[in-house]
């Protein structure tokens, strides 16, 4: 049975070794390799290994940058809120020289106004008192020039003299 | 497309064995073996069969001749068997016989009634003188050559690219480079590096890379129609195997040896068992590489033979049961055709990986001096 199993295998010869075939296997593997290895795997590994380093270092290039991204972000955004507070303090403190120079300001409209008002008023009072001295001399004239015409017209002197005197004391009281 | 594809592959196959069935005399007789056997012939059965050159060498020199139909009618050379069993009697002497000894039986027009020969093809010397050396190309040795020549047609290029810079400044361009590549880095990451370790896989890779490539396309080739596989043949596999053997040995470290012929950590009486033991290991190693591959490919190509062949075993006992038996027959060999795409693959990364460990088993450093483990 199992002779006549493996007759026909041994027949074909399909378990033989050749030795022609052998040699020929090793001398075309053999030179496979060699040219391969020089010609073929050397300069595509080599290839492979540097697109590697590239992409290695690359992403650590990417990962340091993005880090300084962030530091410089974060420096930004501090500066920009520190300026912030400057401005606002800037601000204020403008608004609050602008309230005293205001304040200021109409301190002296005031003082001013109020100057210029006492001027108005002492002004008025010295014309009044001009006014009334003219308005007396020329009330005395033409208290003179009345009694002259009634004296004239109808009084003898001794009358118009009480007349006057009468008048004068009348006006000082007045 | 790819149905049409399959299908006219497996008429192709049928059309082979028909022939191939028909021919025996004794009504239906299937030759599986000669599918898978190495031979002196190209088989483009039914374009025919083409004989390949023969290169001999015996104490007269090395004699070449452009088939095994041209060695015989040279009248030097007979067919092995006959030198083994009598040449089969045909009278009119030893000239006669020359003259009609064809390779395929082939009759010529108006020639003597031609004697056929088996297609071992293995030649002797009539005169009894050895014959050296038969160095004569094999359909195995042809497609082997093709396997190596596509080899070097797809790396070459392949490296010019990279040198060019493209796949080395840039990625790699087009599904031809990527494909190529992911086979290679899967070699390097997956079989090359664990196994050997970031300090001596560069030097190995290359060995893996040209074994893994060159059985991968070996043992494709014996898939395409009219193709043989290189890898089924146990003379190739034996020299691959040898191959990672010898650069085993010479990787061995000094550990390796004093493991195998003197083994720390185990008490004296027991150590010259062990060196025996791991003798014997050292060469059942390789040898269980060779036998794998060589099984595994011949394997697959026996089971699609033999399940095609039960059309014509059934078809032979009645034409009716032969038809019925077809589909299925055909529908089974599609799948073990897909499988084998697979085994293809598959037996062509465990050459390479074990070749990886036991290379990487070589180079082992152990530090442990006497201590039991």
């Amino acid at each position: 049975m199992y002779t006549i199993a493996i007759r026909p295998v041994m027949a074909a010869g399909l378990l033989d070794i050749d030795v022609g075939m052998a040699l020929w296997t090793i001398i075309v593997f053999a030179l496979l390799l060699i040219v391969l290895s020089r010609f073929a795997w050397k300069p595509i590994l080599s290839g492979l290994e540097e697109r590697e380093r590239r992409i290695r270092e690359s992403l650590q290039r990417a990962d340091q940058l993005l880090v300084e991204a962030r530091r410089l972000q974060a420096e930004n955004e501090r500066r920009r809120h520190q300026i912030e507070l400057e401005a606002q303090k800037i601000i204020q403190e403008a608004r609050e020289a602008a309230e005293r120079v205001r304040a200021e300001i109409l301190e002296r409209a005031r003082q001013e106004a109020r100057a210029l008002v006492d001027r108005a008023r002492e002004e008025i009072e010295r014309d009044k008192q001009r006014a009334l001295g003219e308005l007396r001399a020329e009330a005395a004239e033409l208290a003179v020039l009345i009694a002259e015409k009634i004296l004239r017209t109808q009084l003898d002197a001794h009358r118009h003299r009480e007349l006057i005197e009468t008048v004068l004391a009348e006006l000082q009281t007045s | 497309m790819m149905h049409l594809r399959t299908l006219l592959l497996s008429a192709l196959l049928l059309w082979d064995l028909a022939a191939g069935a028909s021919s025996g005399s004794d009504g239906v007789q299937l030759d599986v073996l000669h599918h898978v056997t190495n031979a002196y012939y190209l088989d483009f059965t039914p374009l025919g069969k083409l004989e390949l050159p023969r290169i001999l060498i015996d104490p007269e020199g090395v004699h070449v001749f452009p088939s095994t139909t041209a060695a015989l009618r040279d009248g030097r050379f007979i067919p092995a068997e006959w030198a083994e069993e009598g040449a089969p009697s045909g009278g009119g002497g030893e000239e006669a016989e020359s003259a009609r000894a064809g390779f395929f039986g082939e009759s010529r027009a108006g020639g003597p009634e031609t004697v056929e020969v088996t297609h071992v093809g293995k030649l002797a010397r009539r005169d009894g003188l050895p014959v050296y050396l038969d160095l004569s190309l094999t359909r195995h040795g042809v497609f082997m050559l093709l396997a190596a020549a596509l080899l070097l047609g797809i790396f070459l290029p392949l490296a010019a690219r990279y040198r060019a810079g493209i796949g080395r400044e840039s990625a790699p361009r087009g599904p031809w480079q990527n494909l190529w590549e992911t086979f290679i880095v899967f070699i390097r990451d997956e079989v090359a590096r664990p196994n050997l370790g970031e300090e001596h896989y560069r030097r190995y890779l290359p060995y893996l890379l040209t074994a893994f490539f060159f059985i991968l396309f070996c043992n494709l080739l014996g898939l395409v129609p009219f193709g043989a596989t290189a890898t089924g043949n146990i003379t190739v596999t034996a020299v691959l195997a040898s191959f990672t053997f010898i650069i085993t040995q010479v990787a061995g470290t000094r550990d390796y040896w004093r493991h195998i012929f003197w083994m720390p950590g185990v008490p004296v009486a027991l150590r010259p068992i062990l060196t025996v033991v791991e003798f014997i290991g050292l060469f059942t190693k390789p040898f269980a590489l060779a036998i794998r591959l060589f099984a595994n490919m011949t394997a697959g190509h026996v089971a699609i033979v033999c399940i095609l062949g039960l059309i014509f075993i059934f078809g032979g006992m009645s034409p009716a049961l032969g038809y019925a038996v077809a589909p299925f027959s055909v529908a089974v060999t599609l799948g073990v055709y897909g499988l084998e795409l697979l085994v293809a693959l598959l037996q062509a990364y465990i050459f390479t990986i074990l070749s990886a460990v036991f290379i990487a088993g070589a180079l082992e450093e152990h530090h442990h001096e006497e201590e039991t483990h």
